[in-house]
């Protein structure tokens, strides 16, 4: 492939060349999809050419990029570019769960749904500063290795290892689970084989990928998440403004989002209280939340060990703060597509979905609603499809008439059947009987109507609260809103897909190489091979991956707010020992295991208290129950309409100050910093050794103390220095 | 500066360390609170507490770690304290 003699920059150009000629067959690909939809193949067809077509594309890449190792090889060690590494970093960041559920949010909490988007970009910043390029003077291979050496020995290592594995574990079971949702969504298969088929996917890509060919598979995975945002994105803002960029377009669909909001009450489709107002600051979460979130997302963000990984990877320290720059670019580029989304989602439902008659509702919305994400009138297609299927056998076995239906059905069905309103059955069992062919999206027109109707609304206007829309719908339906073929949604799914991807490898990949160097290499068997450690961290992955698998089956929760637990684990344990570390020579080892337990264990322990007992809580650690609040988010996440269950707000309504315990870490974190800060003090200063430790990794010139040690390694094992 | 002078490397890098950590205060947390006063406000047709913590605030924060990587990269250079490579 790349047959490379001329050095750096045509390597780069290779580079380049590979990846265009990626994104074009990609975009080829999708043309072709969008024929084959128009002559008729159908949807789930099409679902699995899609997801073959991007886990070839990526496997192509993975075996690519071993053929360029070995080019690179030749020609010396150069690495991964900061512009590249940047974007593999922005991949494996954006998590399955977060580019499905964000335009979702910022749809539900309106003006306060962009703490999101403020606190996941801003930690990028203390990132650069703080913590990446001393981390990468040091050259560590894991978080743990860096906090091991620096603290003198295995109780920090072992009190790392044990908060790395948390936060991943919380954090690689939303990947796992968000993956079982698409793919049982898209490609109709049950829950737990879709669930099965990501865990498979995502070691056997980890297993032989490797740090280097995954980060090109990544940088193919950022590209599908980026075209999937801007095709949808453009097309709309063009046909609604005229401008090419929804960026800058969606200002104006702001203003008239608040205009449709006053035309609504005035109207009389909606009561003041019964929606956000889009552009209130401080409407839903409130001023307390609203920053304690985008506190904990940026220490988090700055905390959390496979993001941090990436950055041991660049070629210089002076790359590791250029590859930093650039990952928040390409976070910030797909992040500011949420807020436009939601934006033009909502200026559709309030200008063209609410008022109008229930039995002409736009096309797009019987779609959606036959995928069971969007609700009218409390039916869903999806639901009056099945109802079909069981009237046109009661009607093949003698049934008359509506009233006559239930008898001949089995006792599920019955029940399900039962709870229609009179009306809303006489409307199926009708429709039926007069035509056996006709279609589901008719019948559940006709059902709706008659719904309205029952309900007394004879005018059979929507009125707002009687729509209902999953979260995760909100971009899933985006493509198909601005008019583009639904095969687009197909494309949608597969940057989903490609986000958890690359998620879950960034994850498994921590947790590997901390359990194979850590745990095995560093802790059990100092004398252990290359190759042996290879091994034992492999049978590790497989041992981490398969128990988050199990418990995505149980069905955990809401995703979005699982992954602020991580960041808010994270950020509480790891935080305070990384930035004293490097920015406080006096640290010592007993501040860091104090501190590190300390930040953590509050986080951990206000997490348990509140989810599992806040009576207790309420009681003896004098908190209060919390009005609203994040728990409104876990109410229509898409995992609670999809898996049918809906899911009891998860974010627990009990806290200090009403504070939610979506962001322990506003507690955790100065917890373990003042612990860590107190403990230093009353114990010895550091040993000489360990401060020229720490003025060595604050001077990017020299080489870096884990260069060293692995030269000395390689003495041990092969007798000589190679090469 | 001196090149070579490790303690003066280190308080400039502190220096701009600090600068930038103001900074990215202001616009990460500084700049919602704000919003609030701005509630009804508009800019340039855009409803002004959105553009500042939706749209000013995120590319300021994009801007600042470029011009940091820039102003250390010159820092490591005039000190004497860069990679060799």
């Amino acid at each position: 492939m790349v047959s490379n003699t001329s050095g750096r920059s045509s390597f780069v150009d290779d580079l380049a060349r590979v990846y265009w000629t990626y994104a074009l067959s990609f975009a080829a690909f999708v043309m072709l999809a969008a024929i084959l939809e128009q002559v008729g193949v159908p949807n789930r067809v099409l679902g699995y050419l899609f997801v073959f077509f991007t886990l070839g594309a990526y496997a192509t890449i993975g075996v690519l990029a071993r053929t360029m190792q070995v080019a690179e090889f030749y020609v010396g060690a150069r690495r991964i570019p900061g512009f590249y590494n940047g974007m593999a970093t922005a991949a494996s960041w954006i998590s399955g769960a977060m580019f499905l559920a964000l335009p979702g949010v910022m749809f539900t909490l309106g003006w306060d749904g962009l703490a999101f988007i403020l606190g996941l970009g801003g930690g990028f910043v203390l990132i650069a500063v703080l913590i990446a390029p001393y981390l990468r003077k040091f050259g560590a291979y894991t978080v743990p290795d860096f906090l091991a050496l620096r603290f003198g020995g295995w109780p920090a290592r072992l009190v790392a290892v044990v908060i790395l594995l948390c936060c991943s574990f919380a954090y690689l079971t939303a990947q796992i689970y968000a993956t079982g949702i698409i793919a049982a969504r898209f490609l109709s298969i049950e829950f737990e084989t879709a669930v099965a088929i990501a865990l498979v996917t995502m070691v056997i890509s980890t297993v032989l990928g490797g740090m280097r060919s995954l980060t090109w598979s990544q940088v193919a995975q950022y590209i599908i998440i980026a075209i999937a945002l801007l095709i949808p994105a453009i097309v709309t803002s063009l046909e609604l403004y005229g401008n090419p960029l929804p960026q800058i377009a969606y200002g104006e669909a702001l203003t008239e989002i608040a205009r449709l909001e006053t035309d609504m009450v005035l109207g009389g489709l909606a009561q003041p209280g019964e929606f956000t107002p889009h552009l209130q600051p401080f409407a839903t979460l409130g001023e307390r939340n609203f920053i304690a979130l985008a506190v904990c997302l940026m220490f988090g963000t700055a905390s959390l060990p496979h993001l941090l990984m990436r950055f041991f990877t660049t070629r210089s320290v002076r790359q590791s703060r250029s590859s930093v720059a650039w990952a928040l670019l390409f976070v910030v580029l797909v992040l500011s597509f949420a807020p436009v989304y939601a934006a033009f989602a909502k200026l559709e439902i309030y200008g063209a979905v609410i008022g109008a008659n229930v039995a002409a509702l736009p096309d797009w919305v019987a779609t959606y609603s036959g995928l069971g994400l969007v609700e009218v009138y409390g039916l869903t297609a999806e639901a009056v499809t099945a109802h079909m299927a069981a009237v046109s056998a009661a009607i093949a076995a003698g049934a008359g008439e509506a009233g006559a239906v239930a008898a001949r059905l089995d006792a599920s069905a019955a029940a399900a059947w039962n709870g229609l309103a009179a009306p809303v059955q006489a409307a199926i069992f009708n429709a039926l009987d007069e035509s056996p062919t006709v279609a589901a999206n008719d019948v559940w027109r006709r059902a709706v109507l008659a719904a309205a109707v029952a309900s007394g609304n004879f005018s059979a206007r929507l009125p707002l609260a009687e729509f209902h829309i999953a979260r995760d719908a909100i971009l899933i339906a985006a493509p198909e809103i601005s008019g583009l073929p639904f095969v687009f949604a197909g494309v949608v799914a597969a940057a989903a897909l490609a986000a958890a991807l690359s998620t879950a490898n960034a994850l498994l990949l921590a947790v590997a190489n901390t359990m194979g160097h850590d745990i095995y290499y560093r802790t059990l068997d100092p004398e252990a091979s290359t190759a042996k450690r290879l091994a034992v961290s492999r049978a590790f992955l497989i041992v981490i991956a398969t128990g988050a698998a199990w418990l995505a089956m149980h069905r955990p929760g809401d995703l979005i707010t699982l992954v602020a637990w991580a960041f808010s684990l994270a950020a509480s344990g790891f935080f305070p020992a990384l930035l004293l570390g490097i920015w406080w020579k006096r640290a010592n080892s007993w501040g860091a295991v104090a501190g590190m337990i300390a930040g953590f264990g509050t986080a951990l322990g206000l997490l348990l208290v509140t989810e599992i007992a806040p009576d207790f809580a309420i009681d003896v650690l004098a908190m209060t129950p919390i009005a609203g609040g994040p728990g409104a988010l876990a109410d229509q996440s898409a995992e609670a309409v999809l898996t049918g269950a809906r899911i009891a707000p998860s974010a627990a309504p009990v806290g200090w100050f009403g504070l939610s315990n979506i962001a322990t870490a506003i507690v955790g974190m100065p917890v373990g910093l003042l612990v860590m800060l107190v403990v230093s003090l009353v114990t010895p200063a550091p040993a000489a050794a360990l401060r020229a430790f720490v003025d060595d990794i604050r001077l990017p010139r020299g080489r870096s103390h884990m260069e060293e040690e692995r030269a000395a390694e390689r003495v041990r094992e092969f007798g000589r220095q190679p090469g | 500066m001196v090149r070579g002078d490790r303690a003066g490397y280190w308080r400039a890098t502190r220096r701009l360390m600090l600068a930038v950590v103001v900074l990215w205060l202001a616009f990460g947390i500084g700049a919602t609170l704000v919003a609030a006063d701005l509630a009804t406000a508009l800019f340039l047709g855009w409803p002004a507490a959105w553009m500042l913590a939706g749209l000013i605030s995120p590319l300021a924060m994009v801007g600042l770690v470029f011009w940091f990587a820039d102003r250390q990269d010159r820092l490591d250079r005039d000190y004497g304290m860069a990679e060799e490579d």
